[in-house]
């Protein structure tokens, strides 16, 4: 099997295994229907958990579609510490506890895996508003230097840059030259070392 | 007397309209909305700073007076340093006055108040400030130490702007005095100057009453796009043009057109009053991002229409007799039916290429290559100019000066 979505990988391999298993004939009975996926074990009330920790509706949904029952693990960090309830990333949205749930357990080690794990950075927006504080806390939580962390933040604004220049529109090529102003103007386009 | 229509009302539209009037010439601004001017952050430059080895040369005198008439901006004197939302120090050659120039300072402690509001990581962000190379240069530190500077705890979702507006009231500038005095009682480090969350003002700068109130400097640290300085700008920019006379017509020019006088037409204008013939016309449009030039990839029209698949890339969004250009030299439509390739011309492929220095081709004081006598066009809607707010400021008070002289 080549390729698939990830919504759709589990289907594939539920209907391939029932090919090879009608050549095989074994004796077990398949359990892919019936073993919940990480976080899909039980429905989470994200209008509640919003309230519960004062996430604006929108951000407390967007948090329980990516990450499952799996939220109450990014809610408990919040609990801890309240100040993580804030918006990272607006455009998803993303907030801080889960940019740091993404760095303490699910190895994210640069902009691009959070964007990865959470779409932060992926919205209308490209990370514009986002990058540079994602950078502060990957630094913080892994200990890289200030100077590393903002390389990081240009190389990814660069690098998203770079991917949507294929659609570049009238509209797109208006937003282009927006994230551009703002990236000479509150970080500079270049390393200065 | 000499009539002078400006279209565009971002700093290079406000520069030549003040600049004409200072000359003596009854100037009508027409203009449809915000545009770059009121998304800037508050440090201006002439020559883009994060570009090497680029000397900027000084104002000139008509520029200086727009910054003067304008009276929210510094300018004079040797370069700032501004702390940006980002986490960097940075030179600028200017500064809107609400933000805190670093500049003075050596071997001194900044304090960093820490305030449990969203986009103010006040540890974070002194130790990211703390580790640039400007800050070690000059020896300075940030410290952080809290200070209860949230009133009501609808604050705590409110946009900069908004929190900028708050603080418009001397009362709670006095409020906010007072909560920075209770933090340095409970242990603030004894500091030279205050760091503070965007938020002093949207009518005109409070950093200096602040400041006053406190005993040592206090501003802003420079926020993105939506930030208040941009609008400082705007209501800066509605004070001076309202000093100077100039009348102003809120609507859009399709078209520009000479028959001895230049006249333009509205948007949608069909049954209103015509508009007086102008001596002369400044276009400060704007480029990309104001609106004043367009991108257009013909990929998906080729096949309805060939003469817009015959169509340069970069195009004015009004009507007049001007070209599009750069390096001075006219654009052709790409040689490809599909349209340029994007990584030849769109950064960050292409760094200072057609989306960056595109525009109307200029001649001296920005008057329009090719066209009758008295069209010039300043800021970004001029090509090979640098994309900054100085620039800007400097080409638009030159053509408003030119504009009068015509």
């Amino acid at each position: 099997m080549i390729g698939g979505k990830l919504a759709s990988y589990r289907l594939f391999a539920e209907e391939m295994s029932t090919l090879i298993a009608k050549e095989l004939a074994p004796s077990t009975r398949c359990t892919t229907h019936t073993s919940p996926l990480p976080g899909g074990d039980r429905a989470l009330d994200a209008r509640a958990l919003g309230a519960d920790l004062g996430v604006t509706p929108v951000a407390a949904r967007r948090l329980v579609y990516r990450q499952g029952s799996r939220a109450a693990r990014v809610a408990e960090r919040v609990r801890r510490s309240p100040r993580e309830r804030v918006v990272v990333c607006a455009c998803e949205p993303v907030i801080e506890a889960e940019v740091r749930h993404a760095v303490k357990e699910e190895m994210a080690e640069t902009i691009e895996d959070v964007a990865r794990r959470t779409r932060l950075g992926l919205g209308a927006c490209g990370g514009m508003r986002c990058a540079a504080r994602c950078a502060q806390i990957l630094a913080e939580e892994l200990g890289h230097s200030p100077r590393e962390a903002l390389g990081g933040a240009r190389r990814f604004l660069t690098r998203q840059a770079k991917m949507r220049v294929v659609a570049l529109g009238p509209a797109q090529a208006r937003q282009e030259a927006l994230a551009l102003a703002e990236l000479s103007a509150s970080l500079g386009t270049k390393d200065r070392g | 007397v000499i009539q002078v229509l400006v279209v565009g009302s971002g700093i290079a539209g406000t520069a030549a309209a003040l600049a004409a009037s200072r000359a003596g010439a009854r100037v009508t601004m027409i203009a449809l909305g915000p545009g770059a001017s009121s998304l800037a952050g508050g440090a201006l430059d002439l020559a883009p700073w994060d570009a090497h080895g680029e000397a900027a040369p000084d104002l000139e005198e008509d520029a200086l007076a727009v910054v003067d008439a304008l009276d929210a901006f510094d300018v004079r004197g040797p370069s700032r340093i501004v702390a940006t939302l980002a986490g960097i120090l940075r030179p600028a050659r200017g500064v809107d006055r609400a933000l805190l120039d670093l500049g003075p300072l050596h071997d001194a402690t900044v304090w960093v108040p820490s305030v449990d509001w969203p986009r103010w990581d006040a540890p974070l962000l002194a130790r990211f400030w703390s580790d640039s190379a400007e800050a070690g240069a000059r020896r300075l530190v940030f410290m952080t130490a809290p200070a209860h500077m949230i009133e009501r705890s609808e604050e705590l979702a409110m946009a900069e702007a908004d929190m900028a507006a708050l603080h418009d009231s001397p009362a709670r500038i006095a409020w906010l005095a007072s909560r920075l005095e209770e933090g340095k009682k409970a242990g603030a480090p004894a500091a030279s100057a205050v760091l503070l969350p965007p938020w002093l003002g949207l009518e005109r700068s409070r950093a200096e009453a602040l400041a006053l109130a406190v005993g040592v400097p206090c501003g802003e640290a420079m926020s993105g796009p939506g930030g208040p300085s941009g609008l400082r700008f705007e209501r800066a920019r509605d004070r001076a043009l309202a000093a100077s006379g100039v009348e102003r017509v809120l609507g859009q020019v399709t078209s520009l057109a000479y028959d001895g006088a230049w006249r333009a037409t509205l948007a949608g204008g069909a049954g209103g009053e015509p508009l007086a013939a102008f001596d002369a016309v400044v276009l400060a449009t704007g480029g990309l991002l104001g609106g004043g030039l367009a991108y257009r990839p013909m990929s998906g029209a080729l096949a309805a229409d060939p003469r817009a698949a015959a169509a340069p890339l970069l195009t004015a969004t009004l009507d007049a007799p001007l070209l599009v250009g750069m390096r001075g030299a006219p654009l052709r439509p790409p040689s490809s039916l599909f349209g340029g390739a994007p990584e030849s011309h769109a950064w960050p492929f292409a760094p200072g290429s057609l989306l960056e220095r595109g525009g109307v081709l200029v001649e001296d004081e920005g008057r329009v290559r090719g066209a009758p006598r008295g069209l010039l066009a300043a800021g970004e809607f001029a090509a090979d100019a640098p994309r900054t707010w100085l620039s800007a400021l400097s080409t638009g008070a030159r053509a408003g000066r030119a504009a009068a002289g015509a």
